[in-house]
């Protein structure tokens, strides 16, 4: 079942190749492939495949080369410490999965790629009035400082059906929260979820009211 | 490896996690039914019978997550019923294989 890295980012390059953005694709090295493009110009990007994205994963995939414009790790359940997509922001380079990076592969800048979801939250964010920092601990936590209100970690799930599962799940990956975002504008959360959440002592929230539990120590 | 390996190996993961676990059923569900080819991943879901064997087969699960982009939804019974999950987001059921002939991908 295990494939190599050059397996992997060869899968990777098939997938890509089939782009009709994508003129030609070259494996460099066991973890990184140039992505030729017919209207941009190519690229080069990194490629791991493992549970979690920690510095020590992507820090040599990242020494190869300084132009790597984007790290992608292959597995959709899998997630990205903090200081990991640090690392790649100081190195200059996006992070995501293989959906981020064939979206990327649309963007003139790949650089500066930022999957919306993160993008549309950060800036929500940013604006809220009690809202005085923002620390990334995972991909998908943050930990919100407030202006006279103790600071709030919450973890931004992305279904359309919000399972118990999915909320024991984060809580194994992530750690401690203190709320779930529901960040699909048509998501829910199934009864179970709700009863798993109340388990934890931590609210389901859906976009708006987020925003309006920000006002609130509680 | 290619995309083809990929039904037959959730196949024969779910087999051999059934017989740890009872009374659960596999559908793949969104892009990869659609356009394979093009799909950045591939959306599973899997509906156990309690909130105790969801936790086992997301366990079991770990190997098959890192080598494919599996994205995983695990629902009991009564979310599965609630939501009606399967049937809104046009499942198809690849264990037990229905009929038990066997799984296409171009078979709807």
């Amino acid at each position: 079942m295990a494939r190599s890295p050059e397996q992997t980012t060869q899968w990777v390059a098939e997938k890509i190749a089939k782009m009709k953005e994508v003129e030609d694709i070259k494996l460099t090295d066991p973890h990184t492939l140039k992505v030729v493009r017919k209207t941009y110009d190519p690229f080069v990007a990194g490629v791991v495949s493992v549970e979690k994205v920690t510095r020590s994963v992507i820090r040599p995939v990242l020494a190869t080369s300084r132009t790597i414009e984007i790290v992608a790790n292959v597995p959709a359940e899998s997630f990205w410490t903090g200081a990991a997509i640090e690392l790649a922001r100081e190195h200059g380079s996006a992070f995501g999965g293989l959906r981020d990076l064939m979206s990327a592969v649309g963007k003139e800048n790949v650089r500066s790629y930022i999957r919306r979801e993160y993008e549309f939250v950060e800036r929500g964010l940013r604006q809220h009035s009690k809202v005085s920092g923002l620390d990334r601990k995972y991909d998908r936590v943050y930990l919100v400082h407030r202006d006279g209100l103790p600071s709030l970690r919450f973890v931004m799930l992305d279904a359309y059906e919000l399972t118990g599962d999915h909320i024991r799940s984060a809580r194994d990956r992530y750690g401690h929260f203190d709320a779930v975002l529901l960040n699909n504008p048509n998501g829910r959360a199934t009864s179970s979820a709700e009863d798993v959440a109340d388990s934890m002592g931590v609210g389901v929230f859906k976009w708006g009211n987020f925003l309006s539990r920000l006002n609130r120590c509680e | 490896v290619n995309d083809g390996e990929i039904i037959p190996a959730i196949a024969e993961t779910a087999a051999r996690i059934s017989t740890r676990v009872d009374d659960t059923a596999w559908y793949l569900f969104g892009s990869f039914l659609r356009n394979p080819r093009a799909s950045a991943d591939i959306d599973l879901l899997v509906v156990c019978a309690s909130d105790i064997d969801a936790a086992l087969v997301r366990m079991e699960l770990r190997d098959l997550c890192t080598a494919w982009p599996l994205h995983i939804t695990i629902m009991t019974k009564d979310e599965a019923s609630e939501t009606d999950f399967a049937k809104s987001e046009g499942c198809r059921q690849i264990y037990p294989s229905p009929g038990g002939t066997g799984v296409s991908l171009n078979k709807r």
